[in-house]
């Protein structure tokens, strides 16, 4: 029973291995939900470093070619984000370190005083506010959601809580863990649905 | 059954499902356009909640992957093979071969056709290249391509100059201030050069596209199973 934890978190990272071992083979189908599932978050992270949006998109996608290139080399010691956000850092740092030898400044400072520049250049705050917007209407649609079911999707995505976890504290079975966290991002999806969808039609005018 | 799918996404996202649902989901992915979107709302969803989302419209996944897709088989060494030649053989036997087929060329040239001929044919392999050996990068900004390079080895580049119109020396040093230097010829070059290039470090011979490249690494710092460590960090297995 003491050892019930060490072998939940085993299952977790033998299911984030098996998607990764996917691409050791080749699999580039499988790279593309891995791309699509960390894509927002590694941008978002890069954006934090720099404060240039379309420099981030660049610096991510970057790091996602470069770590398909170097995929071999990923052990599984760490969690795969954990593995692409070094990538991208330093591959910001790189491009950093270019900017400073182009301007022909080469004091020490100048990579930090370019990492600062940048930081005060915010670009594209029309999307940056539709994120903003979005985030809340997101978070007020959990406020929402029936209790039972908030609280299930709570536990596993700001508390990172597996399902069998998640069922044990709540004292349910798997199964209904799983159909109500299905059912709480079905009930959050259709807020994000309509939100793109009317911020599509608001584009479009 | 579509509800069934859908829920197994969800799964997915969590990191509950088995190897074998994994794979098929995946496929279901790439080949379902509906699950497609839905898997790329699910994460916005997720990014969204946690704070993570900064523009709802993003999707680089395209970019990535008809870069991933584009890139073409060229020749290369392979990392494991290189490694075993640098372990079964020692540097000094390595180098004492080289001159004897230097000096066997140099006698035999009036005999043999040495147009056909490449000094490191018997290291090379065909493998996929590296992104950063694109024959369609312009060769006068190719400055992000060498510091590209160089993260390969964690090497910060100094400075670098055009050696012809096809060629750049690159000058790097390493976190332990050690200096290796990276000849890039992105054309095929005479055998007098090749001879040169054999004294002077690892030399590898390798294609972008159909267009040869020829890459020398060298350093009067660092023995040459460093060099050939370095020069394998540039391709894939």
């Amino acid at each position: 029973m003491h050892n019930a934890p060490v072998k939940l978190k085993r299952t977790i990272m033998d299911n984030e291995l098996a998607l990764i071992e996917l691409v050791k083979k080749g699999d580039k189908k499988a790279y593309n939900a891995l791309v699509l599932k960390y894509q927002d978050r590694l941008v978002y992270s890069v954006y934090k470093f720099l404060k240039d949006f379309e420099l981030s998109q660049d610096i991510a996608q970057e790091a996602f070619i470069k770590a398909f290139k170097n995929i071999e080399k990923f052990r599984g010691d760490s969690k795969f984000y954990t593995w692409i956000y070094r990538i991208a850092i330093n591959t910001a740092k790189n491009v950093i370190s270019t900017k400073a030898r182009a301007s022909e400044v080469y004091d020490n400072d100048t990579t930090d005083q370019l990492l600062s520049e940048s930081a005060t250049t915010s670009e594209n705050p029309e999307n940056i506010l539709q994120a903003e917007q979005l985030r809340s209407a997101i978070n007020k649609a959990l406020q929402n959601l029936p209790e039972d079911i908030r609280v299930t999707l709570s536990l596993r995505e700001f508390d990172g809580l597996s399902y069998e976890e998640i069922a044990n504290v709540l004292e349910c079975p798997i199964g209904t863990v799983r159909s109500r966290i299905h059912k709480g991002r079905e009930m959050l999806d259709q807020t994000f649905s309509k939100y793109n969808m009317s911020n599509f039609e608001a584009r479009k005018i | 059954m579509n509800e069934t799918l859908e829920q197994r996404l969800s799964m997915l996202l969590d990191g509950e499902t088995t190897p074998f649902e994994t794979k098929r989901l995946v496929d279901e992915i790439d080949c379902n356009p509906h699950i497609k979107a839905l898997w790329l709302r699910m994460n916005k969803q997720r990014a969204a909640l946690k704070g993570e989302l900064i523009d709802p419209n993003l999707d680089i996944s395209s970019s990535v992957m008809s870069h991933l897709n584009s890139t073409s088989q060229t020749l290369s060494l392979s990392n494991t093979q290189t490694w075993q030649f640098s372990h079964f053989f020692p540097t000094h036997y390595i180098k004492a071969c080289c001159y004897l087929l230097g000096f066997f060329l140099v006698l035999s040239s009036p005999l043999i056709n040495l147009k056909n001929f490449s000094p490191s044919d018997s290291l090379s392999k065909i493998t996929n290249p590296s992104k950063t050996f694109n024959q369609n990068l312009p060769l006068p900004g190719n400055e992000a391509l060498l510091v590209d390079l160089g993260s390969n080895f964690d090497g910060s580049l100094k400075n670098y100059r055009m050696v012809s119109d096809n060629a750049i020396e690159a000058n790097y040093q390493l976190s332990n201030d050690e200096a290796v230097k990276i000849k890039v010829y992105f054309n095929d070059i005479s055998q007098t050069e090749r001879l040169n290039l054999i004294e002077t470090g690892i030399t590898l011979h390798t294609k972008a596209g159909n267009e040869p490249v020829v890459l020398n690494v060298s350093s009067d710092q660092i023995s040459n199973s460093k060099l050939i460590k370095i020069s394998n960090t540039f391709f894939n297995k």
